[in-house]
């Protein structure tokens, strides 16, 4: 009996400690320090990096180059791992709630809804962009740079990549290339089984395509969320892929849990498309053996979504002098044109090649040429700039509920 | 009959030994493409690599063992001593019951649930953490798995000592100890194979700062690097394997 | 004196390790199910729970997970009781009892990347059957992974749990006189097949009882091999909490706890009516 009692006192008093906690976090503020002293401060610390790693390459030119460098140059051990953008948030809720005033990361790569969730319950440190010496080389007014998803950044993350989302064929499988979504009914009905949407944000950055090819193209989505007009098109769209997913892959039983699975199954040949969010992966995966030589890039008729992702520095990063180092460093001209380069990374740099120094915009042009993506001028021509997240966000819950759990 | 039961065996010995052989070769090779059985290229690259610490793959290896041999220490020792506790108690079936829930409960949902107490307390992301998250799960299985010990004969046997003289630490010295020892045994190497094993938990305690070797397996799955993958899973069963044949060959049981 | 301090001591650890952490992940995952804590979280409020019950999917998760947790037992249960029976003096010396051992030492991670390799489409079976001339591409090869059936991963555990339940059984039919029982009743002129139905199998069946119970509420809470091997939907009851966790809208995570709760009082019921059905002390 005492027993009872006593065990049932401890846990009423941990429910009521959990219950009400109102401490409140105070922000470091690094804006009046001089870069000197922020390069002081850095030294010798260690900070932890968020990143998506699901790319080989990308997590060696992080391994083998940007931990060494940012060792030798600046003293800084920079540690990466794994965690995208629904982990991060988790993470950093988590955090909030308890209330932890040293974060477990301080840097993290995001971008479109992952920032707008993250200002949502003001999980990112800012404005810290302007401070970096590297923003120089950066175009401000690019609206693919000020304008993450519709969000103004405002100075809270550093562009850090820029991409275009491509789709992929092999042209010995497939004679014609599938560019609006009647193209790709007819070669479902012809070939089933060659096609599935990962759950990723590759997938939802497909779904959103055709969301905008039914809705007659970007400018009728542009603008803030629209309640109406995602229902109108978003109906249409799940009527497209539930009457036509018992083509795709397993029946349309499944779906990929991410995007690296699919590339695997497109050089198998066990799927036909597949896509890319860069130029240069093509190319990338040509070089290593994965895809076929016949492999081809094309723009969806909704047009070419173009993204740019960037890095941002938690609210509770125990070292933002650090993190500050570390972007700069990341946006330097020596890293991003390394990055460029296909054979290491590949993707868009996000400098402003006009404001360059001679000797970076030499490197930039001998780099490697691409072969298998698109040229520049056919990408620019159809560009078309994200839609605010929401749409993104109802977008993933929806294809879960109406497509994926309805029977 | 006789025939019939040979290759029932063999088939089971293939059954068995195929999971091994195939992640064995899939280690040493470069591609694999379909439809080959074998892989095209054989490589000693990627064990070279792990041998001079490419991808910090020996980090990992060491990371797990440090935390296993400490939790299964930890959990063994403790558990010896709530186990008795527990066996001799008048209420051991209701202790028992309540000991059991931890661990029936699974691994990575608790660990959701105690998130938040961890990071308040400090313990997300490093060593410690993991440590004692671990044992929250090891610890209830190592007294469940001792109170099977304490039978009525062992507590006659230390009656019997201490109404002969002996002080308690010298009886548990030189007869229970002695008698315990296989149990000791296996239930350390059972509470190190559960914390070996262990991912889910791990991987929300530890935030993924913490890379043990199933956390490694589990990244190299998601990068569809299946030879890193089938590398870091060989390593992952090297030492389960050495421990279950010890426990096999070398430690007696009594009655379970 | 020593014994005093050893019993608080005993006490406090199983306070500290068992009970504590239990309360406070329960009390926690109920707060926050029913909006009390949570940094998006406005104050007590039912809707979390009226959400997650809105459509079927968590009722279709636990059912499934259920479903799939007894095929794959009843698998590994009649596989047992046959090799123990058939094989047990094979098993017990010699090269058999070490190769039985061998799936134990596979964490679930290892046994559902082997099984994907081994299984999928572009697998190991698929190109022996291509080799072999029954299929003629990657595409003609029956979905075994992923799949409706869930072939995958019953393949899986069957393996990660099979060799546990052989040597239950062959300890049980050493330890409990099961031989000279059916030697009784042959002599008491029973015929073969009478035995191993009427005797055999129900007394292992009932002495393993406690041990199939525990196994059944541990293939509830199975993690990786759904995760790899399952497909999108229905999912095992841990793979939806946690997907539910890392909602792409924020509103959505206080319903990942509902599961949770639920869960958890499922496994506790489970716990209680397994020790209430068994006599002698269940081991692991």
């Amino acid at each position: 009996m005492q027993f009872l009692l006593r065990l049932n006192f401890i846990f009423i008093t941990a429910l009521v400690f959990t219950a009400c906690n109102n401490k409140s976090t105070k922000q470091e503020d690094l804006t009046k320090l001089s870069w000197e002293q922020i390069l002081a401060e850095a030294k010798g610390t260690t900070i932890i990096m968020n990143m998506h790693q699901g790319d080989k390459k990308a997590n060696a030119y992080m391994s083998d180059y940007v931990v060494p460098s940012l060792k030798a140059q600046y003293d800084i051990t920079l540690k990466v791992i794994g965690g995208q953008g629904k982990e991060i948030i988790n993470n950093i809720m988590a955090e909030k709630e308890s209330n932890t005033t040293v974060g477990q990361t301080d840097l993290c790569w995001i971008n479109g809804e992952t920032f707008y969730q993250l200002r949502q319950i003001d999980g990112l440190y800012g404005p810290f962009v302007q401070q970096l010496p590297n923003a120089k080389y950066i175009d401000f007014t690019d609206p693919l740079i000020k304008y993450d998803f519709q969000e103004e950044v405002k100075g809270f993350e550093t562009p850090w990549g820029k991409a275009f989302f491509l789709g992929v064929i092999d042209t010995a499988r497939v004679k014609k290339m599938p560019v609006a979504m009647q193209d790709f009914e007819a070669y479902w009905q012809a070939h089933p089984g060659k096609f599935t949407i990962p759950q990723d944000f590759m997938g939802l950055t497909l779904l959103k395509s055709w969301l905008i090819e039914l809705a007659g193209g970007i400018q009728e989505l542009n603008g803030p969320f629209n309640e109406e007009k995602y229902k109108k098109y978003s109906t249409q769209l799940w009527d497209f892929v539930n009457r036509n997913k018992k083509n795709f892959w397993k029946n349309g039983e499944t779906f990929p849990a991410s995007a690296a699975p699919i590339a695997q199954m497109f050089s198998s040949g066990e799927l036909d498309f597949t896509f890319a969010f860069g130029n240069s992966e093509i190319d990338k995966k040509v070089a290593e053996g994965l895809f076929p030589a016949t492999s081809k890039a094309f723009i969806l008729k909704a047009g070419c979504t173009n993204n740019t992702n960037y890095l941002g520095i938690t609210y509770n990063s125990g070292n933002k002098a650090a993190a500050m180092v570390a972007c700069n460093f990341m946006i330097s001209p020596e890293a991003q044109v390394k990055k460029n380069n296909f054979k290491i990374w590949g993707g868009s740099m996000v400098l402003d090649y006009d404001k360059l120094d001679k000797k970076w915009q030499q490197e930039y042009d001998s780099l490697p040429k691409l072969k298998y993506g698109l040229s520049d001028a056919e990408i620019k021509a159809r560009s078309i700039p994200e839609t605010v997240p929401e749409y993104m966000i109802k977008i993933g819950d929806d294809f879960r509920k109406f497509v994926i759990d309805a029977k | 009959m006789h025939k019939k039961r040979t290759i029932s065996l063999f088939l089971l010995v293939i059954y068995c030994v195929l999971p091994i052989l195939v992640l064995f070769a899939l280690s040493f090779s470069l591609n694999w493409v379909y439809p080959n059985i074998l892989p095209q290229t054989f490589t000693l690259r990627h064990w070279k690599e792990f041998l001079f610490d490419g991808n910090g793959l020996q980090q990992s290896f060491f990371n797990s063992l440090t935390i296993s041999l400490f939790v299964a220490f930890t959990s063994t020792l403790l558990g010896f001593i709530c186990s008795k506790w527990i066996a001799y108690h008048k209420r051991r079936r209701l202790l028992l019951l309540v000991t059991y829930f931890p661990f029936a409960l699974s691994p990575v949902i608790f660990a959701i649930c105690l998130k938040f107490y961890f990071l308040k307390a400090g313990l997300a992301g490093n060593l410690p953490g993991i440590i004692i998250a671990q044992l929250i799960i090891a610890f209830p299985y190592a007294t469940i798995f001792f109170t099977s010990f304490w039978n009525k004969s062992i507590k006659d046997y230390s009656n019997i000592a201490s109404t002969l003289g002996s002080s308690p630490f010298n009886s548990y010295l030189k007869i229970i100890f002695p008698l315990a020892k296989s149990f000791l045994l296996t239930g350390f190497f059972q509470c190190f194979i559960i914390s070996w094993f262990e991912y889910g938990l791990t991987n929300i305690i530890g935030y993924g700062k913490v890379q043990t070797l199933t956390i490694r397996v589990f990244q190299f799955i998601g990068e569809a690097n299946i030879f890193y993958a089938a590398l870091s899973s060989c390593l992952l069963i090297l030492p389960p394997v050495i421990l279950l044949w010890v426990n096999k060959k070398f430690v007696v049981h009594q009655t379970r | 004196m020593k014994i005093k301090t050893s019993n608080s001591i005993s006490f406090l650890l199983l306070v500290v390790f068992a009970i504590i952490p239990l309360l406070l992940g329960l009390g926690y995952a109920l707060l926050y199910s029913f909006g009390i804590v949570g940094v998006l979280n406005h104050g007590f409020t039912l809707q979390n729970w009226e959400a997650a019950f809105a459509n079927n999917e968590v009722l279709y998760s636990f059912f499934y997970t259920v479903g799939l947790s007894l095929v794959s037992l009843f698998s590994c249960v009649s596989t047992g009781i046959f090799l123990a029976l058939y094989f047990g003096k094979k098993l017990q010396k010699g090269i058999g009892s070490y190769i039985i051992y061998l799936p134990m030492a596979f964490p679930s991670v290892v046994a559902a990347f082997f099984f994907f390799q081994f299984l999928s489409n572009a697998g190991l079976l698929s190109r022996l059957c291509y080799k072999l001339g029954l299929i003629k591409s990657v595409t003609d090869f029956t979905n075994l992974v992923n799949d409706q059936y869930s072939i995958g991963i019953i393949a899986a555990q069957f393996f990660l749990t099979l060799p546990i339940f052989v040597l239950l059984y062959i300890s049980i039919i050493a330890n409990e006189n099961i031989e000279r029982l059916s030697l009784l009743a042959t002599s008491l002129g029973a015929r073969k097949s009478q035995v191993l139905w009427r005797i055999t199998i129900p007394a292992l069946l009932k002495k393993s009882f406690p041990t199939i119970v525990l196994y059944f509420i541990f293939k509830l809470g199975t993690y990786e091999i759904p995760l790899l091997l399952g497909r999108s939907s229905p999912e095992t009851v841990s793979v939806l909490i946690v997907r539910k966790m890392q909602r792409f809208n924020l509103m959505d995570i206080p319903q990942g706890y509902v599961v949770a709760v639920i869960y958890a009082l499922l496994v506790i019921v489970l716990l209680i009516f397994s020790f209430k059905s068994s006599h002698t002390v269940a081991d692991a």
